[in-house]
C-alpha cells in the first residue's frame, strides 16, 4: 500500500516547459488513470514517478518516503512500457527472473517465483522461448510477469495495451482490473483513450498542458466536468458546449450568475415527443439535422442551431430521423453552466461540497 | 501535340486482342507494334545475364586469380613455379615447400608474437572500446561532444606520420622490443568506438529504462543487454582489428630494434632475401600468414552482413 505524492512537481527540458508545477495525489491502492492528449505531460509525470526523470523542481514522495535521491530500481515500482521493453538477448524466463537477480534473491526462490507468476498470466508453456517467438499478446504478458514477480507496490504502465489489437485490449483491459483487484497494489495508468480511462480507472487524472483539469472518479468526471475541456474531453461524441443564449432565452434565463457558456452531453437531447408536451424545465427548440452517423445501436445526428451553433445528438432509437428540421428538447437539470474562464459553475442545488478549482 | 494523338492507341489494341477471343470479330493478326517489344526485351535480357557472367568472371578473377597463383605455387616445385608457359595446377600435394618456410626462419617464435600482440590488441581494444561507446551512446556528461569529435579525428592522422615520436617516445619509455609496444597505440580505435557507439545508440531507450526498474547496474546493462545486441558490431570491428594487427608489417618493422617482439609479416619477406629464387617457399609463407585470417573470416561471416544490415530490436 503506497500513496504517491508529487508536491511542486515541475518539469522543464532547455527552456521548454514540459510541467509548470503539479500537485497530485495517488491513493494507495487505486487504480489510477492519467489521461489527456498527447504531449499534456502524462507520460513524463509516470517517468518521475518511475525515477526515469529528475523533476526540475518539487518532490515526490511514494509510501510517504521522499525518492528523489532514490534510484529507480530501489522505489518498489515496477513498469510496463508501451512497447513492452522486452530483453530480446534473454528468454522469457530470464526476462522475468531479471529483476529478482539483481535483487539477489536467492536462486531457488527466484526459480519458485518465476514459475508461480508464469503460470497465473499463462506463459508456462513459453518460458524457454526467446522473445520473438512470441505473440503481441504474449509479450504483453511477459512485460506484466516481470512488473509482477517483483510484488511493488507500485505499477505504473506507460500505455501499455495501445499496440495490442482492439479485441485484445478489451480482454487485456479486464485482466488488468482483475489484478488490481487481486493485488491491491497502486496502479498508476497512462492513456490518451478516454474509454480506457472511463473502464479502467477508480480515479482520473485528467491533464492538459502540463496541468491537471480534474482529478476525480469515472462517474462524476463525466456528471461534473469541472471545465469546458474536460466536459469535451470525456464522452463521444464530446458534450456540445454553446453560448448561454443558444437555446433562447428561457434557458439563459436560467443560467446561474456568470456563466458565459451551456453544456449539455449528446445523449441529454430528445426529440420532441407530440404526446409529452414539454413540462417545466424542459425548453423546446427547433434545430436542423444536416448529418447523420448510424454507430448500430446508436445515432448520432449533427445539427445546426438557430445561431449558427452545431451540436451533436445522440439517440438510441431505432428508425433514423429525416434531415431536415426538428423539434428537441432539453432539461434545465442536464445543463452544465460554465463562466467566461470556461469553469463550472457550482449548481446551488449541492451546496456545502467544495470545489478545487484548477485554472486552466 | 504528340501527347494528344499518342494516347489512344494502346487501348484500341487492347480491346482488339480482347474481342477476337469471343468470335465476334476476324483474330487481328498480332501487330508489329506489339511483337517487337518483346523479343526486344527478351535479346536485353539475355544480354544483361551474359554481362553480368562476364563481369562475375573477371572479378572473381582480379579477386581469387592472384590467391590461386600463392595456393598453386605454394604447392609446386620451383622448377613447375618457374616453367615457361606457366602450369596452372599441381599434379601432387607437396608440404615441404611449407616445412622449408618453418626451418628458414624462426617461423614459431615470430608466429608466437604475431598471436600475442594481435590477442593483446583484440583484448585491449575490447576493454576500451565497449565502455567508452556506451558512455558516448549513453550518458550525458559535459564536453561529450567535443570528445567524441577527438576520437573521430583519431582516425584521421596517418600512423606514418607520427611513427617516428612515437618510437622516440617508446625509447624513453623503455618500452622498445615489448609487445606493448606493438599492442598500445592501437587499443583505443577511433573507428570501433564510432562503430560500437551506433550500435548501442539503436538500442531502445525504453530497454534500459526497464532494466534499471529491474535494479540493474550499468555493468549488467551492459554485459546483460547491449553486449549481446551489438554481438555483430563487436565481431566486426574483432575481425578488422585481426586482420589488420595480423597483416601489419609497417609498425612492428619500424618500433623494434630486435627479432625479439617482432610478428610474422616482418618474417616472411626473409624467406624472400635468404633464397632469390625461392617463390614456393614465398607463398607457402604467405599462406601460412593468411589461414587464420580465412578461418576466422568464415567463423564471422554471418556476423559481419548482420552488423551491416542490423535494423535494431523489434
Amino acid at each position: 500500500m503506497s500513496q504517491i505524492e508529487l508536491r511542486n512537481v515541475g518539469k522543464s527540458y532547455g527552456d521548454k516547459e514540459i510541467i509548470p508545477s503539479l500537485d497530485l495525489t495517488i491513493e494507495a491502492g487505486s487504480f489510477s488513470v492519467l489521461v489527456g492528449p498527447s504531449g499534456c505531460g502524462k507520460s513524463t509525470t509516470l517517468r518521475m514517478i518511475a525515477g526515469l526523470e529528475k523533476p526540475t523542481t518539487g518532490t515526490i514522495s511514494i509510501g510517504g518516503q521522499t525518492v528523489d535521491d532514490v534510484a529507480p530500481g530501489r522505489r518498489g515500482v515496477a513498469m510496463v512500457f508501451q512497447n513492452y521493453a522486452i530483453y530480446p538477448t534473454m528468454t522469457v524466463e530470464e526476462n522475468i527472473e531479471f529483476g529478482l537477480r539483481n535483487n539477489k534473491v536467492p536462486k531457488l526462490e527466484r526459480r519458485e517465483l518465476v514459475h508461480e507468476i508464469a503460470e497465473t498470466v499463462g506463459l508456462t508453456p513459453h518460458l524457454r522461448k526467446n522473445p520473438d517467438a512470441l505473440s503481441g499478446g504474449e509479450r504483453q504478458r511477459v512485460a506484466l510477469a516481470r512488473a509482477m514477480v517483483k510484488k511493488p507496490a507500485v505499477f505504473l504502465m506507460d500505455e501499455p495495451l495501445s499496440n495490442l489489437d482492439a479485441k485484445l485490449r478489451q480482454h487485456m483491459r479486464i485482466e488488468l482490473i482483475e489484478l488490481h483487484e487481486r493485488l491491491g497494489a497502486t496502479f498508476v495508468y497512462v492513456t490518451h483513450d478516454q474509454v480506457e480511462a472511463m473502464s479502467m480507472g477508480t480515479s482520473i487524472v485528467l491533464m492538459d498542458s502540463g496541468r491537471i483539469q480534474q482529478q476525480s472518479a469515472p462517474t462524476e468526471l463525466y456528471a461534473k466536468p469541472q471545465n469546458v475541456f474536460t466536459s469535451r474531453f470525456i464522452g463521444t461524441p464530446p458534450m456540445n458546449v454553446v453560448p448561454i443564449d443558444a437555446f433562447g432565452a428561457d434557458v439563459a434565463a436560467d443560467a446561474p450568475a456568470g456563466a458565459e457558456w451551456l453544456g449539455v452531453r449528446p445523449e441529454r437531447l430528445t426529440f420532441a415527443d407530440a404526446s409529452r408536451p414539454a413540462v417545466p424545465g424542459e425548453t423546446e427548440l427547433t434545430v436542423t439535422i444536416i448529418a447523420l452517423e448510424n454507430l448500430g445501436a446508436e445515432l448520432v445526428y449533427r445539427a445546426a442551431m438557430p445561431d449558427g451553433s452545431r451540436i451533436a445528438i445522440k439517440r438510441f432509437d431505432e428508425i433514423a430521423r429525416p434531415l431536415g428540421d426538428t423539434l428537441v428538447r432539453v432539461e434545465t437539470n442536464d445543463i452544465h453552466w460554465f463562466d467566461a474562464n470556461e469553469e463550472r459553475i457550482a449548481e446551488p442545488a449541492i451546496s456545502g461540497q467544495v470545489r478545487e478549482v484548477v485554472t486552466a | 501535340m504528340t501527347t494528344t494523338i499518342a494516347p489512344p492507341a494502346p487501348p484500341a489494341s487492347a480491346k482488339n486482342s480482347r474481342q477476337s477471343g469471343d468470335g465476334n470479330s476476324p483474330p487481328s493478326p498480332p501487330t508489329l507494334r506489339g511483337v517487337t517489344p518483346r523479343v526486344g526485351a527478351t535479346l536485353w535480357k539475355v544480354v544483361r545475364v551474359i554481362a553480368r557472367i562476364v563481369i562475375s568472371l573477371a572479378l572473381v578473377l582480379v579477386f581469387a586469380g592472384p590467391f590461386y597463383w600463392m595456393v598453386l605455387t605454394a604447392f609446386q616445385t620451383a622448377s613447375e613455379a618457374l616453367s615457361i608457359p606457366p602450369q596452372f595446377w599441381v599434379d601432387s600435394l607437396r608440404w615441404d615447400n611449407f616445412v622449408a618456410a618453418f626451418d628458414r626462419v624462426n617461423f614459431g617464435h615470430f608466429a608466437l608474437n604475431s598471436a600475442i600482440v594481435t590477442g593483446g590488441t583484440l583484448l585491449g581494444q575490447f576493454l576500451i572500446i565497449v565502455p567508452a561507446a556506451y558512455a558516448f551512446a549513453r550518458f550525458q556528461f559535459k564536453g561529450r561532444d567535443v570528445l567524441f569529435g577527438v576520437v573521430l579525428a583519431t582516425m584521421m592522422i596517418p600512423g606514418q606520420l607520427i611513427f617516428l615520436p612515437v618510437f622516440a617516445m617508446y625509447a624513453k619509455m623503455g618500452l622498445l622490443n615489448t609487445h606493448l609496444s606493438l599492442i598500445l597505440p592501437f587499443i583505443a580505435s577511433g573507428f570501433g568506438i564510432f562503430l560500437l557507439r551506433q550500435t548501442f545508440m539503436r538500442v531502445p531507450d525504453s530497454l534500459i529504462e526497464a532494466a534499471r526498474l529491474d535494479h540493474a547496474s550499468e555493468f549488467t546493462i551492459i554485459r546483460r543487454i547491449m553486449l549481446p545486441l551489438a554481438k555483430p558490431t563487436i565481431v566486426t570491428i574483432g575481425l578488422i582489428t585481426f586482420i589488420g594487427t595480423w597483416n601489419n608489417y609497417f609498425f612492428p618493422l619500424v618500433w623494434t630494434t630486435t627479432d625479439a617482439v617482432r610478428t610474422l609479416p616482418v618474417a616472411i619477406p626473409r624467406l624472400e632475401a635468404l633464397d632469390e629464387i625461392a617463390p614456393t617457399i614465398v607463398m607457402a609463407g604467405n599462406m601460412l600468414l593468411v589461414v587464420p585470417i580465412l578461418i576466422v573470416f568464415l567463423l564471422a561471416r554471418r556476423h559481419i552482413i548482420s552488423a551491416f544490415t542490423y535494423t535494431g530490436v523489434k
